[in-house]
């Protein structure tokens, strides 16, 4: 009867669920330089767009 | 001054007992032996000398840090004189337990055990609260090491687990502990981390409410409390004996300390506010944590809950703001450091001989080692709470105390009792009694270094439940200065 102890399902998806960021993330490692910069380059519009409408 | 030369002579003969590994393989564990013998003999003169005026047994205030008025401030009053002790006492009782479990670094574990009991010597003395703070990580990393180095087959599982909740709980203090300082700057001009000064922090109840949950959330983790507790079944069962029997022995009655010194004298108000939803915390803590342990099939994973059950009795006690509630919980911190110790060092000799922990591959284990099954039978019987021994003492004044204070509550605890009877006797039954397993060939009982710690437990265990005015009186001392009853 609840050998597993349901509380600490929290705190394990918790672990699944940041070990999924993890594989996403590093699924953007791809080594592409080209696709780096365009990133960084849509990242500083983002950022500029931001600041410019506040 | 005497109190910072015993820290740091803890952390001298970690050095020492690792050094020595190269003169021969029992040296380590010599050098620990003799420094936790050392600081026991030290913690009895103490007390054999008694209390000064102010009711301290050593005391030391030095500047460490000026700017920030941090300083490096030991007290030993009657609680930290008592745990101290049962540091010292339980600091031998683990290097005998792990005697000959550990076969590479033996040096390096010893100087582990020796560090995370200065840590902890210092986590019962230190009266500023960054030292405090500073104490309790020392704690934490060695800790750490001697289940990921040394720990079973799921140790670094385990021992991440634990290293996280200890830390991210701490970080949670730490910052209640800035807050702290910077509210009370606000309002004094003074910036001081003195424990002392603070205890007279004005405070709005509003803050006051937030940062009192920033102590107890870390105190509560290392406690355990549920919903928290979940590092601690990982991180008992994937321990090596001697820091099962340090974790389950001491560090969680770091927690209980920190709820009894910290969380409540310097938050009187904001923690009264919370005493029903902590008391419901501590029931929750002490049935969940009997019916968790009543479905484990590994003896030592059994054990590490029965701790969670028990350890909710002290919640209940102390947050039961009376006098029998908190001696009941200071009683049962220390009844519960020997019965669970020798019951996780139990655990250990069974692993060492038969390499399994599961019950089902024990059975009838009384023929093989009938002193084994004597010493199991008498520290369940004693964790069940049988009148004449220190865990009944400790449990029966806490629900005492919680019973003035809120009687549905302290009914639906005294279950909890029931319920340990149950989970005990069914370890008991699985493991030493019923049919021999065939599988079991033979077994080596306890030899005479195994029975004598085993002995001074049972009598520490008797000595409480019997006469248990020593330990009142200590913690009465306390519990009077502190004046955090109503």
């Amino acid at each position: 009867m609840n050998k597993g102890d349901a509380v600490d399902l929290v705190f394990r998806i918790t672990a699944a669920v940041t070990r999924g960021f993890h594989h996403v993330g590093a699924l953007t490692q791809t080594g592409r330089l080209r696709w780096y910069a365009a990133n960084m380059a849509i990242g500083l519009i983002v950022v500029v767009l931001i600041v410019a409408s506040a | 001054m005497v109190l910072f030369v015993v820290i740091l002579a803890l952390l001298a003969a970690g050095v020492v007992a690792w050094a020595s590994e190269r003169l021969s393989k029992d040296a380590p564990r010599l050098v620990s032996i003799l420094a936790f013998g050392a600081g026991l003999v030290w913690s009895a003169v103490l007390w054999l000398d008694g209390a000064d005026a102010g009711g301290l047994y050593a005391a030391m205030d030095w500047p460490w840090i000026t700017r920030f008025g941090i300083h490096l401030a030991l007290e030993m009053d009657g609680l930290s004189l008592l745990m101290v002790a049962l540091t010292m006492f339980l600091g031998i009782v683990a290097v005998v337990s792990s005697w000959d479990e550990i076969e590479v670094g033996q040096g390096f574990f010893q100087f582990n055990i020796l560090w995370v009991m200065a840590g902890v010597v210092g986590v019962f003395t230190a009266m500023d609260l960054l030292l405090f703070f500073f104490f309790w990580e020392v704690m934490l990393i060695p800790m750490y090491l001697l289940i990921a180095i040394w720990g079973h087959e799921e140790k670094a599982y385990a021992s991440m687990k634990f290293f996280l909740f200890t830390q991210i709980s701490g970080l949670l203090m730490l910052f209640a502990i800035l807050a702290l300082v910077y509210v009370h700057h606000g309002a004094t001009g003074e910036i001081t981390f003195s424990y002392k000064a603070l205890l007279d922090a004005e405070i709005e109840p509003r803050i006051a409410i937030w940062l009192m949950l920033g102590f107890f959330v870390a105190f509560a983790t290392k406690l355990p409390s549920v919903p928290v507790h979940t590092w601690l079944p990982d991180a008992h069962t994937q321990a090596p004996t001697a820091g099962s029997v340090i974790l389950a022995g001491i560090l969680l009655k770091t927690g209980a300390y920190g709820i009894i010194r910290f969380a409540v004298p310097l938050f009187p108000e904001a923690s009264a506010d919370f005493a029903l939803w902590a008391m419901l915390l501590g029931t929750v803590s002490i049935l969940y944590g009997g019916a968790m342990a009543f479905s484990q099939s590994d003896f030592k994973r059994l054990v590490a809950y029965s701790s969670i059950a028990h350890m909710g009795f002290v919640l209940l006690g102390v947050y039961a703001f009376n006098e029998l509630g908190m001696q009941g919980a200071i009683v049962t911190m220390v009844a519960h450091g020997f019965s669970t110790a020798a019951l996780f060092m139990m655990a250990g000799a069974i692993q060492q001989r038969l390499h399994t922990r599961e019950m089902a591959q024990m059975g009838g284990l009384w023929k093989h080692a009938p002193r084994m099954g004597t010493m199991t039978l008498f520290f369940v019987i004693a964790s069940v709470g049988m009148p004449g021994l220190g865990n009944f003492v400790g449990e029966f004044l806490a629900l005492l105390g919680a019973f003035q204070e809120n009687w549905v509550m302290a009914v639906v605890a005294t279950l909890g009792i029931v319920v340990a009877a149950v989970y005990g006797l069914y370890l008991m039954q699985r493991s030493f009694q019923g049919t021999p397993n065939p599988d079991v060939a033979s077994m080596r009982d306890f030899g005479l270094r195994e029975m004598s710690v085993m002995a001074a437990m049972m009598a520490g265990l008797v000595w409480v439940g019997v006469y248990p005015q020593h330990v009142l009186e200590l913690s009465n001392a306390t519990i009077q200065t502190l004046g955090i009853l109503p």
